[in-house]
């Protein structure tokens, strides 16, 4: 019997806050700024357009609803189209999946943290030595997201009451929220006991937060009840602005509890530091190809590179299921066909679109793997592990250069995997490959702004180990600007800073070879640049 | 002889943070140098600057003959190091490590290999994350030992090790001693080094107090005494190289003597006449007391 099992959670509430307080007032004021933006820049938008054709703004609101709702890639991105017509449930579609996915994605990198990632270093060892009960580490770090979850919710609710919207409907969004941070938050606590290190950890939890992602996508491209088994399917089946369902409230709340429970149960059946999936014995001397740079690299990265293939396959797949519901769907609507033609566009234009914005966004989802691939050395340096090696014959120069190598092979390599998954899939359901090579060369035209984001990434880390983590704002400003972009009215300039912005034509379109080229020549120099700094500069230690 | 360090007037800053202030270090090839100095004194720093991984702001550091900056990966060729905080990768295993490191380093013979994993009794088939403290800094040295390098750099070696290994560690660098080779030894275990050293190095506050033998750096030190004589000992306590003279009656007292002075006062006693005395050479962690210990305090 335990007795005090959450002794110290008051201690470790606060160390949390202490060690957490930049990261996550970034996070919250990151997602905030989304969810605010968006009633603010919609209803400009809406009132210009209202001006133009000369009616009320609510007219023009109606107008696009049958528009965003007919458009699969929107819909594939950001949920099921309710209630568009009413400007709460605009709100709320323009917010969207993937906002929801950040905030998951807030919620799991939290929990690992301060879970296995604490218990990996050993620091979880001094502090259960004191006074410290068995579940008070779960119990602090649960109580900082749903502080943060709660903080999101609120917010959330009073942006939109500040609009203007029904109050409960706008709580009752912002509460959307809440649950879908704190489900993730759950799902994650189960993780961290189940494995012994946190990087499998938090791997199978973004793993979790892909497929609720994937079958949500799919399941509301076609409208059936493959969103209902996502998580993120739950919270937007609330559907806060239009007939609200119960259910999924009932449905995430005993989820959470489920997962809370079980974690706790888990937590007193294994050993601190220790997970359930324990170590095999390996081999006691090394092949020969391990014993080169590139190898040695390559047995350091390979997990990583190959979930990361795998993940864009699967991304690839599961949009290429829902791209011939898109030729049904114009096949189907004759209004949409004459809205088509007269625009002199036919049923393969609005596929080649589709598939573009897929392709883009592909690229930026996998740009996070190829930054985390070339990241690598960081987080060597920075464990102490690259100061023996560097003590070797190995060179600075070979040492980061097969990392980055590896980073630059991973490029093409994603973005064939989601290609060939997509039209793999594609062409299964549809019965017929219609111009696979056509979304194969557009895949790969997008691999020069991978690399361009990457060796900034060189660049960065070559000149100093802190400043390589500004490479993710670069994946970050590409990731808002592709989604928010239109809404937000960028200038040019801005949205030039994004290098996947560069590649948008492809397939369908002319894509202007002399981007890729500057993209390619930027890769370079910033990448031989990097390198050199790197040979200049003192090498951190733990 | 030649030169296997040279290091002259080495200073590095870390921002505003002086780390090293016109560092000294020599060592003679197919020596054990010893290489002390209190926690934060620049000893992990200097050996960094040694391995090239760290760039020198002023003075001049020459290892093998190489400057360590310019020509680091042909100078690692001859060189073994081992840090003091063991890091591993979490998935490969000890022997696998051993063998990247001996392969990307000096070269490994196989046979040593198979003999120092005996010796230190390792299981190189465990993976690095499940290594205690101990064993991941015995894989490092395995790692070391059983290459074909001309230097052995070790920063605290022994720092989690259990005596037995320690032991072992020690008979093995007695061996690379007696092979020719060359040791810079950082320790804090002064038993370590009072065994396997021929000379140290003391540094403090990123300079160099003291560099010379063990015997000669004794003699730099004082004596205690405690001695009881049949005459009263009179004015000895104003004697030259008296000190911490604490008086017990007028015929007994303790005080310690600065060992160059100590034949002028060990006469005076002896005229007085001894009934009983007691005396210690100073021990090496007093040596090092003296030396660690702030000015002043």
């Amino acid at each position: 019997m335990i007795t005090n099992g959450f002794a110290g959670t008051g201690a470790l509430l606060r160390l949390i806050l202490r060690l957490d307080r930049i990261k996550m007032v970034l996070w919250l004021v990151g997602i905030l700024t989304i969810v605010a933006i968006t009633p603010l820049s919609l209803r400009s938008i809406l009132d210009t357009e209202a001006e133009a054709q000369g009616v009320t703004a609510e007219v023009v609101l109606a107008q696009q609803a049958a528009l965003v709702g007919t458009n699969g890639a929107s819909i594939a991105l950001q949920g099921p189209p309710d209630a568009l017509d009413t400007y709460g449930g605009r709100y709320a579609f323009e917010i969207g999946a993937f906002t929801l996915a950040i905030v998951a994605l807030m919620n799991i990198l939290l929990v690992g943290r301060h879970t296995r990632g604490e218990e990996e270093s050993g620091r979880a060892e001094l502090v259960r030595a004191a006074s410290v009960g068995p579940w008070a580490p779960l119990a602090a770090v649960g109580l900082v997201a749903l502080a943060a979850n709660l903080i999101l919710g609120a917010v959330t609710s009073g942006i939109f009451i500040a609009d203007g919207l029904d109050a409960g409907r706008s709580l009752l969004y912002g509460s959307s929220i809440t649950l879908c941070g704190l489900i993730f938050a759950a799902i994650s606590l189960i993780w961290v006991q189940v494995f012994e290190y946190g990087r499998p950890a938090t791997g199978m939890s973004l793993a979790g937060l892909g497929v609720a992602f994937a079958l949500r996508a799919v399941g509301d491209v076609r409208d059936n009840w493959l969103s209902w088994l996502s998580p993120l399917g739950w919270v937007q089946a609330i559907n806060s602005f239009g007939e609200v369902r119960i259910w999924p409230f009932v449905v995430s709340i005993l989820a959470i509890v489920a997962c809370v429970v079980t974690a706790v149960m888990l937590v007193v059946r294994r050993d601190v530091g220790a997970g359930l999936v324990q170590q095999r014995p390996g081999p006691p001397v090394a092949a020969s190809s391990l014993l080169t740079p590139m190898g040695f690299a390559w047995r350091l990265q390979k997990s990583i590179f190959v979930w990361w293939a795998i993940g864009a396959a699967f991304l690839g797949a599961v949009y290429g299921s829902v791209i011939s519901a898109i030729d049904d769907f114009v096949e189907q609507t004759e209004s949409m066909r004459d809205v088509l033609e007269s625009l002199g566009m036919t049923g393969d234009a609005l596929r080649d679109g589709f598939i573009t914005v897929i392709l883009s966004l592909v690229a930026l989802i996998t740009t996070g793997g190829v930054i985390q691939l070339l990241l690598r050395p960081r987080g060597e340096e920075g464990a102490g592990r690259a100061e023996p090696v560097l003590g070797t014959a190995l060179s600075r120069r070979a040492w980061l250069g097969s990392h980055v190598l590896l980073a630059a092979v991973a490029a093409p390599v994603f973005m064939l995997a989601a290609a060939i998954g997509m039209v793999t899939v594609d062409g299964l359901i549809a019965g017929e490959f219609i111009d696979p090579g056509g979304a194969i060369v557009a895949a790969l035209a997008r691999v020069p702004a991978l690399w361009a984001t990457a060796g900034v990434g060189v660049l960065l880390y070559g000149l100093a180990r802190r400043l390589s983590l500004g490479v993710w704002a670069v994946f970050m400003v590409g990731l808002v600007i592709f989604l928010f972009g239109d809404l937000l009215r960028l200038p040019d300039w801005v949205t030039n800073l994004s290098p996947v912005a560069h590649v948008t034509h492809l397939p369908g379109g002319d894509q202007g070879w002399l981007s890729l080229v500057v993209l390619s020549a930027v890769a370079v120099v910033a990448t031989v640049a990097g390198l050199v700094a790197f040979d200049r500069r003192d090498i951190e230690t733990a | 002889m030649t030169a296997a360090i040279e290091v002259e007037n080495l200073s590095k800053a870390f921002g505003a943070t002086l780390a090293l202030d016109g560092l000294n270090l020599h060592v003679d090839t197919g020596q054990v140098m010893g290489f002390l100095g209190p926690n934060g004194s620049g000893k992990s720093t200097t050996i960094r600057v040694l391995m090239g991984l760290l760039r020198h702001d002023s003075g001049r550091v020459e290892v093998l003959g190489r400057d360590p900056w310019t020509d680091a990966v042909g100078l690692h060729r001859s060189i073994a190091y081992v840090p003091g905080d063991v890091n591993l990768w979490p998935g490969l295993t000890g022997g696998e490590i051993i063998d990247l490191f001996g392969k990307l380093g000096p070269g490994l013979d196989p046979a040593r290999r198979a003999e120092m994993i005996e010796r230190f009794d390792l299981d190189p088939t465990k993976r690095g994350r499940t290594y205690s403290k101990g064993n991941r800094q015995k894989v490092a040295l395995i790692a070391a030992l059983a290459g074909r390098a001309d230097l052995f750099v070790f920063d605290e070696p022994t720092s989690g090790l259990d005596p037995l290994m320690e032991s072992v560690f020690q008979e093995t660098v007695g061996e690379l001693l007696n092979e020719g080779k060359t040791v810079l030894l950082s320790s804090h275990i002064l038993a370590e080094v009072e065994s396997l050293c021929d000379r140290v190095t003391i540094i403090r506050d990123g300079r160099t107090v003291e560099a010379g033998t063990l015997a000669e750096l004794r003699h730099l030190t004082r004596t205690s005494v405690n001695v009881t004589t049949s005459r009263p000992l009179g004015d000895l306590v104003s004697a030259t190289g008296v000190s911490d003279f604490d008086a017990r009656g007028d015929r007994q007292a303790a005080f310690s003597v600065a060992n160059e002075h100590l034949p002028e006062v060990m006469a005076r006693i002896a005229a007085l006449g001894i009934e009983a005395i007691e005396s210690q050479p100073p021990t090496l962690e007093e040596l090092f007391m003296r030396h660690y210990a702030v000015e002043g305090s």
